[in-house]
């Protein structure tokens, strides 16, 4: 059989008779349906490039691709399982998701994966910390609301110059910069680079802005101060379009979910966790664990959607799954230890800064 | 008369070279006892200029004996005279000399002649007498012109003598000439018969039964003093040393003896897996076929080949260790033949054959800086990557996927195949693997490895939940096939279809293994050719790597073809199952066969 297979089809060399997409080509078309939100369409280009081309350098994006779709799914060990292919594939953004994924599975078996004991990471002298923000690069930028200056710490703790006056909020770009809101406008602006602020777009009707939130696919999602109004920015847009307008809603803090998804909203009149997707569907995640008892102030999310939320009163951090299911808690020892403002880094660490300006870090 | 009769019979004799000797026609003449007209002859060939000295006295002899047979015993002393100043110990013949001219004879020696007494050691040393060669009188005596000679003894194994003496005509003189030793033989004695005996490296010969009933040897002649060593090696036998200081025995010159060695048997036992249903031979003798029970084999570098139907699969050389098993992993390989130049580094992971013309069967020829593939027609550039070595065939697995995530430990087990030997044995997602058999594991890379190259059998392996807690639990691994990737480029592509050729001939009933060769069809561009060898056989239904395994890349090859609409269907078969792609861990075929 073997000798017919070697023998009788050599012979015959057929041209193609159409020309199927490469190893690149589809994974580009995967990235695009990841970023409009499209994920079983990425996966199915994805797991082709992987499935056809496994030694190819398409692979290893592919195979990250995978690990965020999983990721964003909840389905934490085959999200790992991707990453680590990633990872051997070269990719080496992956790591902190497979770190982030292999820690979600721990928690979801009941091995561990919790945050361990916060550890000093700088004293940022922050009188009334506001909003912090994790770069990719591990750059911290923490808000003080008192003077509205936003500041930033390299990932080693050390203060870089760069220190921006009269922001409202801002959120974290995948590419490392930082939206801020400012008087009327959005900017965008490169802490690590100190570079000129540069225009993004005009708030329009959400100026003041009280949260910003970037989403996988780079728009811009703004709540305006009283917290009544939520607006999307794309990419491009002059100015932002209204999604969410209700005045029995307070929504205080954004967080960005994975691709498609839009972003989650902490609406603190309800004490609940909502998501709003692009199209301005509106979905209850989940209450908050404090009920009315809780007073919920600061919100953070991380590539696999999971969502840390900051009490104030009890100065209780959460990490919520996208069910609304408790992950993981942690509790300030002592009212020095609370923090005021979070962030959730792209392994699964805790960012956090405490009500006397310290800028800490629980792995 | 009768006198006259019997010189013709001693000189009918040398007749039979008359052709080439000059003195034939004196002979001739003598023989027919024509004295006279030998004479004239014999003065003839005297009177040549060219004649070599030693015939010229040839022809004096010749000429004293037809003198004394025509009675002219005068002149016949005149011819002793002139023969013994060339040859001191000459003496005609007596039984041909009459015994007056005999004393006439004697007469002329003694004026002329004396004799020295040699006693020489030893005995067969050669003489030389002012520089010439001489030889002993049959009396053990040595005749010379009377006067001063200087006298020359040399043999090897000795340091030559030298002495001068004056001799009395007529008188005799005692000389003593003894030589001193400067070598030793050696006798080598070693068992069985036919071991090499080497000395100082360099193979000197085989011991051999020299005497019936006596052990087998060597002797070894005349070795200069000093420390040498010796080996005497046998094919699976222990080889034996000795280092020895020969020094010279003046009391004692008899041959030293060496040994006897008794060379042990050497053997270590080699235990084959892989590629049944072919031969297997060490060293050109044919061993049995595969699978094999562990065999003995002889200790030291072994030529290992393995073949079916007249093609080899594999061959080397195996290094067998003497009492240590050793496992020998069976892959086919292509065979190389070398033409024209030495092989290249890489063609180490290959079979290597060297013969002029190649043998049949060979998948690459090598050849002044060029690789070629005979059987597909492709030449392959010496620095492809391929040629690094073969690609890994089939592995074990235990239906588990791994990952290092810094700081939650590394090997952690972040995949769980349904059913596979893992959950079977109790393993749990979220554990992490510590140790496999004992040894601990450092990445999940590492315990993958170490994992896929499990001999045959159960693991132990050390899992840990939570950081101090541990356990350990037995797996059996499974065997799963394994898809080759596709190679990225079209020189590799070609390569891999000889390769895939030689795999597929090696295993006939291997699944993975025929669908390497269509892949390997299908990425070299022929796309007709791997559709309908997708469709030349059954592939099995099973999880894993199955028939809808086949089914989505007989689906994307007949997309190549254009052939749309059996493309759709077989797509959708893949998508609606759980095969998986690249082995029975792979990514599952499913979502790949819905993308357009």
């Amino acid at each position: 059989m073997r000798a017919v297979v070697a023998a009788g089809v050599l012979a015959c060399a057929l041209p193609l008779h159409a020309a199927a997409p490469g190893p690149a080509d589809l994974l580009a078309r995967a990235r695009g349906a990841e970023l409009a939100g499209k994920e079983e369409e990425a996966a199915r280009d994805a797991t082709r490039v992987v499935v056809e081309a496994p030694a190819s350098d398409a692979a290893a994006g592919a195979a990250a691709l995978l690990g965020r779709v999983r990721l964003g799914e909840g389905a934490f060990g085959e999200a790992a399982w991707w990453l680590e292919r990633a990872v051997r594939g070269g990719a080496r953004d992956a790591a902190p998701l497979r770190a982030l994924a292999v820690r979600g599975l721990l928690r979801a078996q009941g091995m561990g994966g919790g945050w361990g004991a916060p550890q000093d990471v700088a004293a940022t002298n922050v009188k009334r910390p506001a909003a912090l923000l994790q770069l990719p690069s591990g750059t911290r930028a923490v808000l003080d609301g008192k003077t509205a200056t936003l500041i930033s710490f390299a990932a080693d703790g050390k203060r870089l110059p760069t220190e921006i006056g009269d922001v409202q909020a801002a959120a974290a770009r995948a590419d490392g910069k930082l939206v801020v809101a400012a008087g009327e406008q959005l900017f965008l602006v490169d802490p690590e680079r100190g570079s000129p602020a540069e225009p993004l777009a005009s708030l329009g009707r959400f100026a003041p802005a009280a949260a910003l939130a970037v989403d996988a696919a780079g728009d811009v999602w703004i709540a305006d101060r009283k917290g009544v109004r939520l607006g999307r920015l794309p990419a491009g847009a002059p100015e932002p379009v209204l999604v969410v307008e209700s005045k029995s809603m307070r929504m205080e803090a954004l967080a960005p979910l994975p691709p498609g998804r839009g972003v989650a909203v902490l609406d603190t009149r309800a004490g609940a966790l909502l998501s709003v997707g692009p199209d301005g569907t509106l979905h209850p995640m989940a209450a908050l664990p404090w009920g009315e008892r809780g007073r919920p102030v600061a919100l953070a999310s991380d590539p696999a959607g999971q969502l840390a939320v900051l009490d104030e009163k009890t100065g209780e951090v959460v990490l919520l799954d996208g069910e609304g299911s408790v992950r993981d808690r942690l509790a300030a020892s002592t009212d020095r230890e609370a923090p005021a403002a979070i962030a959730l880094g792209r392994d699964g660490s805790l960012d956090l800064v405490t009500g006397d300006g310290r800028l800490r870090r629980a792995p | 008369m009768r006198r006259v009769l019997l010189l013709l019979a001693l000189l009918v004799a040398p007749a039979a070279f008359a052709q080439e000797d000059p003195l034939a026609p004196a002979r001739a003449k003598l023989e027919s006892a024509a004295f006279e007209q030998a004479l004239r002859e014999l003065d003839a060939v005297i009177a040549r200029a060219d004649l070599a000295p030693e015939v010229r006295v040839d022809a004096r002899v010749l000429r004293a004996q037809a003198l004394v047979a025509l009675g002219d015993t005068k002149k016949a002393e005149a011819e002793w005279t002139a023969i013994l100043e060339a040859r001191p110990g000459f003496r005609p013949e007596p039984a041909a000399v009459p015994a007056k001219a005999m004393k006439r004879f004697d007469a002329v020696r003694a004026a002329k002649v004396g004799t020295v007494r040699l006693d020489l050691d030893p005995k067969d040393a050669t003489l030389a007498v002012d520089g010439k060669p001489a030889v002993l009188d049959p009396d053990g005596t040595l005749s010379v012109l009377s006067g001063a000679h200087t006298l020359r003894a040399e043999r090897s194994g000795f340091d030559a003598a030298e002495a001068t003496v004056a001799v009395t005509a007529g008188a005799a003189v005692d000389l003593p000439l003894r030589l001193s030793p400067n070598a030793r033989s050696v006798l080598v004695q070693a068992e069985p018969a036919g071991a090499e005996v080497f000395l100082d490296g360099q193979s000197v010969g085989r011991v051999e039964v020299l005497a019936e009933g006596g052990a087998p040897a060597l002797l070894l002649r005349d070795l200069p003093l000093g420390e040498h060593a010796f080996e005497v090696r046998l094919a699976c036998h222990r080889t034996a040393h000795a280092e020895e200081l020969l020094n010279v025995d003046l009391l004692d010159r008899a041959p030293k003896h060496l040994g006897p060695f008794r060379l042990e048997r050497a053997e270590g036992t080699l235990a084959p897996s892989g590629l049944d249903g072919a031969t297997l031979s060490v060293d050109g003798k044919s061993v049995g076929v595969l699978p094999l029970q562990p065999f003995v084999a002889c200790a030291g570098t072994r030529r290992v080949e393995v073949a079916r139907g007249g093609r080899r699969l594999w061959a080397g050389t195996v290094e067998v260790h003497e009492g240590e098993p050793q496992t020998l992993a069976l892959t086919p390989r292509p065979t190389l033949a070398v033409a024209g130049s030495d092989p290249p580094a890489w063609a180490e992971a290959w079979s290597v054959e060297t013969a002029d013309p190649p043998p049949e069967g060979v998948d690459l020829l090598w050849s002044e800086g060029e690789a070629r593939s005979p059987q597909f027609d492709v030449v392959v550039t010496p620095d492809d990557p391929l040629l690094s070595g073969p690609p890994l065939r089939g592995k074990r697995t235990i239906g588990v996927g791994l990952a290092d995530a810094d700081p939650w430990g590394t090997a952690r087990i972040v995949r769980l195949r349904k059913d596979g030997p893992a959950a079977r044995a109790g393993v749990r997602a979220g554990e992490r693997i510590v140790a496999i058999g004992g040894k601990p594991v450092r990445s999940a890379k590492e315990a993958e490895a170490t994992i896929a190259a499990a001999s045959e059998g159960a693991l132990e392996l050390t899992l840990e939940a939570a950081a101090g807690e541990s356990r350990k639990v037995s797996v059996t691994p499974a065997v799963t096939p394994l898809l080759l990737a596709p190679p990225p480029n079209k020189p590799q592509a070609a390569l891999r279809l000889a390769w895939a050729a030689a795999e597929a001939a090696a295993r006939p009933d291997d699944v993975a293994a025929a669908a390497d060769l269509v892949l390997a069809l299908a990425a070299a561009g022929r796309t007709q050719a791997a559709v309908e060898a997708w469709r030349s056989r059954t592939w099995p239904a099973r999880a894993g790597i199955s028939k809808e395994t086949v089914a989505y890349f007989l689906g994307r090859a007949l997309q190549a073809t254009g052939d749309a609409a059996s493309a759709g269907k077989v797509l959708a078969e893949a998508a609606a199952s759980r095969a998986t792609a690249e082995s029975d861990d792979g990514p599952a075929i499913a979502p790949a066969a819905k993308s357009p």
